[in-house]
């Protein structure tokens, strides 16, 4: 008997209740997890799902990686919306160095711009796959067509389509390319129809009403105590966003709505995440009209590396440019917790600095962590299909339940 | 079978067993310079390159790899099946 | 290193959005209780940090979060306050009370704990390893951990990890000295041939 199951296997049976290892391996439970399920013919009566087939040793690696070297590894936890993850973390650092009110506006707007294109992207994702799960093909070509336009744009801008490294502690990487605003305005003319196309083969379809409506119910009592965020915690009534809660990056200067649903299943949550996508749009073309010129990264050569074009003119460049690369920027000792609203919830950084060019702590608050566990109190009493439901509207990510 | 990503610890035999569970004959695309090598993760919870515990035919580099570079692979792939690459039993060490 | 601050939690940066807590483990219980009674129903994070060089070693750092229970509005919820509360735990003694039965989602979150820092929690329901395999040894994010694991001899490559279709001594690209040769002439007598023509 293995120690661990390998597959999808019977481990026990028992009278009438069977433990069965839904193995990591299987094409519903989006990505590596493993739910022990004890089951009476189809009904879960206890479900324990097992994590770490994805364990990274994140926040291992970061200890040993300068501080903007670490931002590459942290990018690669979510691996949906990844500048989600790259903006926490440059926040975090930014509280750390103190320097949060002197990053440029411009800097700021792209962030927003490209944190919302994230958050439609990653929901394109969640949409396809949940569509798959359950048996709705066609709608996952019609998220990912959407999604392939948004990651053109991101490619754009930040050099590659997932994990381009583009928010950069102090600012971001680069500035944005010639013709971006036109390709933005692109894609803002073309996602009104896209968003009508999306709703048109779901949202009143009576299958899948069938399927998610009642399923994997969470009372507000329930999301609170198992410590759901985002999506999942807004479909319960309770709407709480970080954007609006602790504004971050100038999100107080845009207007958007929150939704919220008060029913608490798997189709309040699947609607709630639609309507986020459209409010994000209504934020990305908010950020392009604001949009102001100036300079995408602080002026501070003790943090940020002077622009190439300085280095073959100026000495001071060329040394400053030389210690940020090899030696990393220095940030002084503290501890800091900042959060974000990424798409699954609230991602929060605790970030530990002892005064060296390495984070001495970069500890993660996972929202895909306690949005999945809250799996081992809404399965029991569902059959199997349903659980397949409720993992798709919970939407966990493995890369940031194990890192 | 395509690894794509990375291979955790607890994760490792779990890709030997499908590998195993794979009817002949059978390619192995490692996807990704994390499947490949271990990638940027060199440390102790990453499986320093799936090639330790299953062959493999085609390795794709990138973090991530370009959507072009898996279709190349596959191309890979589709070459060798046709002349007579590794993959079965036949063309085992 | 110059700059290396042993404690860096009793330095507080300029901006911070949370009311901040040290706290011993006998009254740690006790504390998170009247928390709870006060308004705090959210248990947002609880994480470990470890400072090999202070005295006590480990700290678990708890996020809190006041959060109503009933729907609510965003202008109902405001900015809630956050609370985070730090309890030092020595190395003689890297064990503390659970508060699963407080708030549900400790349950993974303090097996991650034990499983990545070795503290244990008592009163827990099922404390086991979560990230790294059943019989692992070892805290991995310990900072005497090493970052690569522990030193194992590298096995031997498989022996059909080999390509054994192709000659001994030929590289696996069939790129030899003699074919690059060989394309440097051919190369060569085209550019010849077509000399008149440019």
């Amino acid at each position: 008997m293995p120690l661990e199951p390998q597959g999808s296997q019977v481990l026990a049976q028992d009278g009438n209740a069977m433990v069965l290892s839904m193995g990591p391996q299987h094409p519903s439970t989006h990505g590596v997890l493993q739910i022990m399920l004890e089951i009476e013919g189809e009904s879960v009566v206890k479900a324990e799902p097992e994590i770490g087939y994805l364990h990274t040793g994140i926040e291992k690696s970061a200890e040993n990686l300068f501080w903007t070297q670490a931002q590459t590894v942290i990018e690669r936890m979510d691996y949906l919306a990844p500048e989600s993850n790259s903006l926490c973390y440059a926040l975090a650092v930014e509280k750390l160095l103190g320097i949060t009110d002197r990053i440029p506006e411009r800097a700021q707007q792209i962030r927003v711009i490209v944190a919302e294109l994230t958050r439609i992207a990653s929901h394109c994702v969640w949409l396809g796959t949940h569509g798959i799960d359950l048996g709705a093909l066609s709608i996952f070509f019609y998220c990912f067509d959407l999604r392939e336009n948004i990651l053109d744009v991101q490619e754009a801008a930040g050099g590659a389509r997932m994990h381009p490294n583009y928010v950069r502690i102090g600012g971001l990487q680069a500035d944005l390319p010639d013709g971006h605003v036109e390709r933005l305005d692109a894609l803002l003319k073309k996602f009104p129809t896209r968003m009508r196309e999306l709703r048109a083969i779901l949202q009143k379809n009576p299958i899948w009403q069938d399927r998610t409506i009642d399923v994997g119910t969470v009372t507000p009592e329930q999301a609170v105590a198992w410590g759901l965020t985002g999506p999942a915690l807004r479909a319960s009534g309770i709407a709480y966003d970080v954007r609006k809660a602790f504004p971050y990056s100038g999100y107080e200067n845009y207007k958007f709505d929150v939704p919220t649903r008060t029913e608490g299943d798997a189709y309040a949550r699947f609607v709630v995440r639609l309507d986020e996508m459209e409010q994000s749009m209504r934020i990305v073309q908010q950020a392009r009209d604001a949009m102001k010129a100036g300079p995408i990264m602080i002026d501070d050569a003790k943090i940020a590396p002077p622009p190439k074009e300085a280095i073959a003119l100026s000495m001071e460049a060329l040394i400053h440019h030389f210690k940020v690369v090899s030696e990393g920027i220095r940030v002084p000792p503290g501890d800091v917790y900042q959060a974000i609203e990424s798409p699954r919830g609230e991602l929060g950084y605790y970030v530990v600095s002892d005064g060296n060019n390495k984070p001495f702590r970069v500890r993660t608050r996972p929202p895909s962590l306690y949005n999945l566990q809250a799996l081992k109190g809404i399965a029991p009493g569902n059959l199997i299909a349903d659980l397949v439901v409720m993992i798709g509207s919970l939407d966990p990510v493995f890369g940031e339940v194990d890192r | 079978m395509i690894v794509s990503g990375r291979v955790a610890q607890k994760m490792g035999p779990i890709v030997k067993r499908l590998y195993d569970q794979m009817a002949d004959p059978k390619w192995v695309i490692s996807m990704g310079a994390c499947a490949s090598s271990g990638g940027i993760f060199d440390n102790y919870a990453i499986i320093q390159g799936v090639d330790t515990i299953i062959p493999v035919d085609v390795y794709v580099p990138g973090c991530p790899p370009t959507p072009d570079g898996l279709l190349h692979a596959v191309n890979l792939i589709q070459k060798q099946i046709r002349e007579g690459g590794r993959g079965g039993i036949l063309a085992r060490a | 290193m110059d700059g290396s601050a042993i404690d860096p939690t009793v330095l507080r940066p300029p901006i911070e959005d949370a009311a901040i807590e040290r706290i011993a483990p006998a009254e740690l219980r006790t504390r998170l209780q009247a928390l709870r009674e006060d308004g705090y129903m959210m248990l947002l994070d609880l994480g470990a940090v470890d400072y090999p060089q202070r005295v006590p070693r480990f700290d678990v750092v708890y996020h809190l979060l006041k959060m109503p229970v009933a729907a609510a509005t965003p202008d109902q919820i405001g900015t809630p306050q956050r609370y985070r509360l730090l309890c030092g735990v020595p190395i003689e003694n890297l064990s503390l009370p659970t508060i699963t039965d407080l708030w549900r989602n400790a349950d993974w979150a303090e097996r991650e704990v034990f499983d990545l820092f070795g503290i244990t929690f008592e009163g827990h329901p099922d404390l086991r390893r979560i990230q790294m395999p059943t019989h692992w040894e070892g805290h991995p994010l310990r900072k005497d951990y090493p970052l690569r694991g522990p030193a194992k001899e590298r096995s031997p490559r498989p022996p059909f990890a080999n390509k054994s279709n192709l000659v001994a001594g030929t590289p696996p690209s069939g790129r030899t000295a003699e074919a690059l040769q060989q394309q440097v002439a051919l190369r060569q007598a085209q550019d010849r041939k077509e000399e008149p023509k440019a």
